[in-house]
């Protein structure tokens, strides 16, 4: 896990052109970015393109950056670019996401954080991406809003300001998506015993 | 079944993100709703399943190559230069306004200055009272207000100005107003000036007076008669003197007139009164009210015009909007500012 003075160096390099520091910067954080991306898109394809267009924003504005969390600042990148594309989708509905290749998660990448046998490898990785599935049909907002709150543990501030709507509006995305999201799952609790007992 | 705001209680509860009233209304809800209850367990494991969610494995490695340093690296040059470029695009949009600008200021202030009309403005009003004298058919004015002195009736046409003496549908001393001719004319001549110098009144014909009963018919006294003439907005300083003439039976609503110093005029028929003492009879048309009243030996007609402000006067006179004074300033402001436009561009890089 690097440090947040381990950051400081690297980001001031970075903002003086050692593209070498910055280049150390994406190593470190190339997964969250690509995995916050890929849980907001659900397709692997469209999850690569949008991290690597993060990345390069990120490299643009690094001067920017005035400390704190490069992660947050970051993942900040990759929602807003993403959710950007999602609101683009939305008006050009010309091709689903769904019907992307890749779209199924087989050529993704690897769902499986931990495993104890393959057979439990096997069902946690379906338990993990019918919560995907379930996470991918909810309305853009939503999914932003509960991919923001409940896996990047931003506050109710940060994603206002990071989307751009009142601090209320939050709160009510967040309970329906969560409301869907349960819908969704109910029926399928079965499959996710082996996750809570990995987790727990 | 729960609502959407109990979710929202929920959703915050998980959150630890409610007010103190609404945990307490959480609490409650949950000793007493098993369904409440139920669901807040349901949408917490539903969380929890989302967290367990692992971080992926990147597909492949997104760290920028030096094609893509130097790109950005230009890129972001060229955005440093477009500022600058919309600087000028702004100044230029400036300078071109600025000289607009001053082309209409001095464009307007050379049309006050030279004397142009830029607009009509209403005309002052008047109002008079004259004695009508049938047996020589002259109107004297006893009373005026808002006329200058020179004010008078000077002649009246025996064949015109007329509240019958004993017209038909008469009753109770009051005038029967009967229908006129579409037009008559109401017309001053300024003191020593030709009467061809004439203001024109037009109104729509009146309908007739209701049917009347003819008991106080010849209670009208067949003369003096005295005529109130009430004119608004229709005179200023070059309306000295008045000649009225009126039709026989055109006196309750419909009158003409021509006043010297008027080239164009207009009269609302709604404006125009007739009264004869002292029991008026009322004639209502969809655009005019005239009113005659019968009196011992005097027939007093009020007439009140309004006319329309779109008076112009007939010498040409122009009605200023726009003085000389204001209108040289005008100039004045609208040179100077060509002029520092001019050196703006001149500094221009």
């Amino acid at each position: 896990m690097p440090t947040l003075t381990e950051d400081a160096e690297l980001i001031m390099a970075a903002q003086r052109g050692d593209l070498d520091a910055f280049n150390a910067l994406v190593l470190r954080y190339q997964n969250a970015a690509y995995t916050t991306a890929y849980r907001l898109l659900g397709e692997p394809f469209s999850a690569s393109d949008a991290a690597q267009e993060a990345f390069i924003n990120a490299y643009r504005k690094i001067k920017e950056f005035r400390g704190g969390s490069f992660k947050a600042w970051l993942l900040r990148i990759v929602t807003n670019g993403v959710y950007d594309r999602l609101r683009y989708e939305k008006r050009r509905p010309a091709e689903s996401i769904e019907n992307l290749p890749g779209a199924d998660g087989d050529d993704g990448a690897p769902l499986v954080a931990h495993t104890a046998t393959p057979e439990q490898a096997v069902e946690q990785r379906e338990a993990q991406q019918v919560i995907q599935d379930c996470l991918s049909n909810l309305p853009a907002d939503q999914r932003t809003t509960l991919v923001m709150f409940d896996l990047e543990d931003y506050s109710y501030q940060e994603v206002a300001e990071g989307m751009d709507v009142q601090l209320g509006t939050v709160k009510s995305r967040l309970s329906r998506a969560r409301l869907a999201m349960r819908r969704c799952l109910d029926g399928k609790q079965e499959l996710f015993v082996d996750v809570f007992r990995f987790n727990n | 079944m729960l609502t959407n705001r109990d979710y929202d209680l929920i959703s915050g509860t998980l959150d630890d993100a409610l007010t103190d009233s609404e945990r307490a209304e959480v609490e409650s809800r949950l000793l007493r709703d098993a369904e409440f209850a139920a669901e807040l367990n349901a949408i917490r494991r539903t969380i929890t399943l989302v967290k367990t969610l692992p971080e992926l494995t990147a597909p492949r490695d997104f760290r920028l190559t030096r094609a893509q340093a130097a790109d950005i690296a230009r890129e972001g040059a060229q955005i440093a230069r477009r500022p600058q470029r919309t600087s000028n695009v702004g100044r230029t949009f400036f300078l071109i306004m600025n000289a607009a600008a001053s082309f209409i200021l001095v464009l307007v202030g050379f049309l006050a200055l030279l004397g142009g009309s830029l607009t009509q403005q209403p005309l002052p009003t008047f109002s008079g009272v004259a004695m009508l004298d049938n047996s020589t058919n002259t109107l004297t004015p006893i009373a005026t207000n808002g006329l200058p002195e020179t004010f008078s009736i000077f002649s009246v046409d025996p064949l015109t100005l007329t509240l019958e003496d004993e017209p038909p549908g008469f009753s109770d001393g009051t005038a029967d107003i009967s229908p006129s001719p579409p037009e008559t004319e109401f017309g001053a001549g300024g003191a020593g000036e030709e009467m061809g110098d004439t203001m024109m009144m037009s109104v729509p014909e009146a309908t007739p007076a209701p049917d009347l009963s003819n008991t106080a018919r010849s209670s009208l006294p067949p003369a003096p008669t005295q005529a109130m003439l009430t004119a608004t907005d229709i005179g200023d300083e070059a309306f000295d003197t008045m000649m009225y003439e009126a039709l026989p039976t055109g006196t309750e609503s419909n009158m003409g007139g021509q006043a010297f110093g008027f080239n164009q005029n207009t009269a609302r028929a709604d404006d125009m009164m007739l009264t004869q003492a002292p029991a008026p009879v009322t004639q209502s048309t969809d655009e005019g009210v005239a009113e005659a009243n019968a009196t011992d030996g005097l027939t007093e007609a009020t007439l009140a015009t309004e006319a329309t402000p779109k008076l112009t006067r007939a010498d040409d006179a122009p009605q200023r909007a726009i003085s000389p004074l204001s209108g040289l300033l005008l100039v004045i402001v609208g040179v100077s500012l060509g002029v520092v436009t001019m050196i703006l561009r001149l500094r221009q890089p």
